[in-house]
């Protein structure tokens, strides 16, 4: 069997992440003799997917919390462990990886200790590569994990915790049976828009899917909807008889938020299409997603997305390369800004080219997250820096073992976006993680940065700063442009100004020498190919006036280092 | 009848030159250059039925690898092979010679073979290049070109740019050595690391600097510019009436057969290359066209995008109603001074013609999309029929 099987896409498989819950059921036959069904379901971890994931803990009696013993607690922990006790959920801690040399199994016991206010002994250690402590484990989710109660009699209501699309069945959503009994053929609502439909399919997981008739209280499966998007099928819904349904759906439900906003656009402008085609695809299996068409002077025709965060953001823009295999330009990530102009009006603005002009404004709100960080206490020092950097506001600090410690902090969304993540893993040496929730608007003093090129401003090159720190952006992003983009045919002035006033400016030589100077002996072929090979390379930038711009330069601004 | 210009690619050499990226052996064994002489009529009978209507050779072009290490009687048997099909009348007949071969006996039966045009491969006058570029000393150059001026009144010199350590005020010292015999034709190709060159194994290549190449290419297109010299090509520099016929076939899409390991076919719109290898070359027995040349497939905008890479090396240029490109593209070239219309026509200047790769990308770069037709403008159908009937 190959590892990490239940992690089916590419993009898991290679980063070793989950980005989609996995159910399966699975047979066992206790100590005692009895036989058991577990329904698991591994869910991601990423703070992105908080919300499906708190819609898979709400399908389950218990979690089985695995810590590597190597890594120890991370922040990612103890956000999961936090939406898992909301849920009321019996907890199992786990120190998984006990067989690596670098395992420090006492420090990560003494941390789930601290952390749960449990014994040492509730701590299962287990190395799921050389099966050690597996036997236990299993023996603990029986003991320890109270069996579903539901009444198979009561009308019937169960918990949407995710759903896939697929091209013949329509919409397949994942179910946990709460009350009552799901059945093939019978007739259906989803509570919270009155969707109805037949269950054309019902069944149940293990490797594959398994069809069987009927899915009865605390059983987890599928139901084939035949309904032709997945907008309709929301996570953390509830499913009901159409003819007798039951009283209240179940509570927890939200409507998923973008947080992170994009623009894509074809590098050829003839792929405006097939983008779009590859962008609805990718929608019908992931309705979290979103995107409207917009247009920018500099790159044309191309879409405005919408991500749950970073990583959801990186994935979908992944897999459009890779699935679609399509040269994309990617702007500079942001944030949603509701901006209150002098006429009283608000704006909420997710794209920097249509943020209004300073003089219309009368303030502008950001969104800020609670972050937590968690780390070796040694690097406290620099974490905290970090986070003033950033514009960070200190909440607390908790020791969550002798060296070990947890920050909370409020920032801005949009200081997290850019090159937050890597920073801190660079002053904590990789150690330090991270975990934040969006908390809500609050005032923000922001501008509007634009880039000119050869005096023309690049529309998809604008962003928005902090006003304190504009000038510092200007210069940095000036020269990280300036290495980004290539000598070319003509002189590059690359200017960084707010307003009409010009803040920074760089500029790229034209180049000197490219040409093949020897073309006789009649072989034109060899030419010939030379030019197409570098035409090939050509395909990757984007002509704006008479500039060459490679597609990373929309993305420079991520690496401008503002810590200085 | 219909002209054919002749390309003869000879592939013996002394030894390897490492700028060098034609193909050619470092071999003058007697008996490969016997085989070399068979397969090569074999070759040519085969193209001769081919081609099938009467034709004739307006120029012919004896190149290499190093035509001058041949035995004497090879190179009268290659004329005596091709006479009857050279024209009667002011044909072009030229040879590449290495310096170091030139001797009176060589000139006159080269004279007396017809050859009317001789291109000296002396790269440069100063000592040290020569050296480094493993080529002759200078006063084996100048001997040889004192030698080829009092036979030749029609005479190249190829010049190499960017040698390492070179400067435009050492450059001037070999131009000033070679004004003694006021070559009516000059060529001035750059050292170009891991371009046409390939990779090197010595470091030598690696400090080339593309820089100092772009100064004393400039420097020498001014130089010979004011001498009088028509730069009539990129790489190309004659008193007028002078410039190569040859050469020009390439650029101006003309037709030409290229026999000889390596060479290269265009005929009726299509282009061939011979197999570059010596020994799969003689080998082929019999002979056939099939076994040693590929045909070189190409689209509408390949086709395109020769014609517009050729036509912009030279000094006619393209004509600007050819290109597919928005105004804004000529404009821009025209405003940053790499080129200027000559009677509708854009023409790069020397600025220009240090780019010319990225220019021809500018103007070709909307033209792949769609199919306008264009200069050359063949359909897929036509040249397959062509194709099926023979030349």
């Amino acid at each position: 069997m190959r590892d990490q099987v239940l992690d089916t896409m590419d993009l898991e498989r290679e980063r070793g992440i989950t980005i989609k819950s996995h159910p399966i059921r699975m047979d066992y036959k206790g100590a005692d003799g009895r036989n058991y069904v577990f329904n698991l379901i591994d869910t991601p971890g990423h703070v992105d997917f908080t919300y499906e994931v708190s819609r898979s803990l709400a399908a389950c009696e218990g979690a089985v919390l695995v810590v590597d013993a190597a890594q120890g607690v991370q922040a990612q922990t103890i956000s999961n462990l936090y939406l898992a006790i909301e849920n009321g959920l019996e907890i199992i801690p786990v120190i998984n990886k006990i067989d690596l040399p670098v395992a420090r199994i006492d420090e990560v016991t003494e941390q789930l200790v601290g952390l749960l206010g449990i014994s040492e002994n509730d701590v299962l250690l287990v190395s799921a590569r050389d099966g050690t402590g597996i036997a236990e484990l299993m023996e603990a989710i029986v003991d320890r994990i109270p069996a579903p109660t539901g009444d198979p009699e009561a009308n019937l209501k169960a918990l949407v915790f995710d759903s896939h699309f697929n091209a013949y069945k329509g919409a397949v959503i994942y179910v946990r049976v709460v009350d009552g009994v799901l059945s093939t053929g019978g007739a259906v609502r989803l509570m919270s828009n009155d969707r109805v439909f037949d269950v054309m399919e019902t069944g149940y997981f293990r490797l594959n899917m398994i069809a069987s008739n009927a899915l009865g209280p605390g059983e987890v499966g599928y139901v084939n909807t035949g309904i032709k998007s997945l907008r309709e099928t929301k996570v953390g819904d509830t499913l009901t008889q159409r003819s007798s349904p039951c009283d209240t759906p179940l509570a927890g439900f939200k409507e998923i938020k973008s947080m992170v906003f994009s623009g894509l656009y074809p590098v050829e402008s003839d792929d405006y299409t097939n983008l779009r085609d590859a962008l609805e695809k990718l929608q019908l299996n992931d309705s979290a997603f979103t995107f409207e068409p917009e247009t920018s002077a500099a790159l044309g025709f191309g879409f405005r997305c919408g991500f749950l965060g970073l990583l959801h953001m990186e994935v979908i823009q992944e897999r459009l390369e890779r699935e679609y295999s399509m040269g994309l330009i990617t702007t500079m990530p942001n944030v949603e800004y509701r901006v209150i102009a002098k006429n009283g009006d608000v704006i909420v603005v997710d794209n920097p080219a249509k943020f209004p002009v300073a003089g219309d404004i009368d303030k502008v709100e950001e969104p800020y997250v609670r972050a937590e960080i968690i780390g070796p206490a040694e690097f406290l020092g620099a974490i905290m820096k970090l986070n003033q950097d950033k514009r960070g506001t200190f909440v607390e600090m908790v020791y969550i073992s002798v060296d070990r410690v947890r920050l909370t902090y409020e920032l801005p969304l949009a200081e997290i976006l850019v090159d937050y993540y890597d920073k801190l893993k660079s002053v904590s040496r990789g150690y330090a993680s991270l975990d934040y929730e969006f908390i809500g608007h609050r005032p923000g003093n922001v501008v509007r940065l634009n880039i000119a090129l050869n005096g023309d401003p690049v529309d998809a090159l604008s962003i928005i700063v902090h006003q304190d720190r504009a000038f510092h952006w200007g210069r940095e992003l000036t020269s990280k442009l300036k290495d980004v983009i290539p000598r070319q045919l003509y002189e590059v002035a690359i200017q960084a100004c707010l307003g009409s006033r010009v803040i920074a400016r760089s500029n790229v030589r034209p180049l000197r020498k490219n040409v093949t100077a020897k073309c006789y002996g009649g072989d034109i072929t060899r030419k010939r190919k030379l030019l197409e090979k570098q035409k090939e390379g050509k395909k990757r930038m984007k002509m704006v006036g008479k500039v060459e711009v490679p597609q990373e330069a929309f993305l420079a601004v991520l690496k401008v280092d503002r810590s200085n | 009848m219909r002209p054919v210009s002749l390309y003869v690619h000879v592939p013996f050499c002394r030894r390897r030159c490492q700028y060098c990226t034609f193909y050619h052996v470092p071999t003058t064994d007697p008996r490969l250059e016997a085989a070399f002489l068979r397969a090569l009529a074999a070759e040519y009978e085969q193209a001769e039925d081919e081609i099938g209507e009467a034709f004739f050779f307006p120029t012919v072009f004896i190149g290499g690898g190093t035509p001058s290490v041949l035995d004497r009687r090879s190179i009268e048997e290659i004329i005596d092979l091709i006479a009857p099909r050279i024209a009667s009348d002011g044909a072009e007949l030229t040879i590449e010679v290495n310096p170091e071969d030139v001797n009176e006996v060589l000139l006159d039966m080269l004279v007396r073979s017809g050859f009317n045009r001789i291109s000296a491969g002396v790269q440069s006058m100063s000592g040290p290049a020569q050296k480094s570029l493993g080529r002759c000393e200078p006063d084996v150059n100048h001997r040889a070109l004192g030698q080829i001026k009092n036979r030749f009144a029609n005479f190249n010199v190829d010049l190499l740019l960017g040698v390492p350590g070179g400067t435009p005020r050492k450059l001037m010292k070999t131009l000033k050595r070679i004004e003694e015999f006021n070559p009516p034709h000059l060529s001035v190709y750059c050292l170009e690391p891991g371009g046409v060159l390939g990779p090197s194994s010595n470091g030598f290549f690696e400090s080339v600097d593309q820089e100092q190449s772009a100064d004393e290419y400039l420097f020498v297109c001014r130089e010979l510019e004011e001498r009088g010299y028509h730069h009539y090509e990129v790489s190309n520099f004659a008193r007028p009436g002078f410039e190569c016929r040859h050469n020009l076939v390439y650029w101006r899409g003309g037709e030409y057969l290229g026999i000889g390991p390596s060479a290269h076919t265009y005929l009726a719109g299509e282009r061939f290359s011979n197999i570059a290898s010596i020994e799969a070359y003689t080998r082929a027995q019999p002979m056939s066209l099939g076994a040693i040349r590929r045909h070189d497939h190409r689209d509408h905008s390949q086709r395109r995008l020769e014609t517009a890479m050729l036509a912009l090396r030279t000094s006619e240029g393209l004509a600007v109603e050819d290109l597919h490109v928005s105004g804004s593209v000529v404009d821009d070239l025209v405003g940053e001074r790499l080129a200027r219309i000559e009677q509708g026509r854009i023409v790069v200047n020397d600025r220009g013609y240090l780019v010319l790769d990225e220019i021809v990308q500018r103007l070709c770069r909307q033209t792949d999309t769609g199919d306008h037709g264009g200069a050359d403008s063949l359909t897929a159908k036509e040249s397959n029929d062509r194709l099926n009937k023979g030349f």
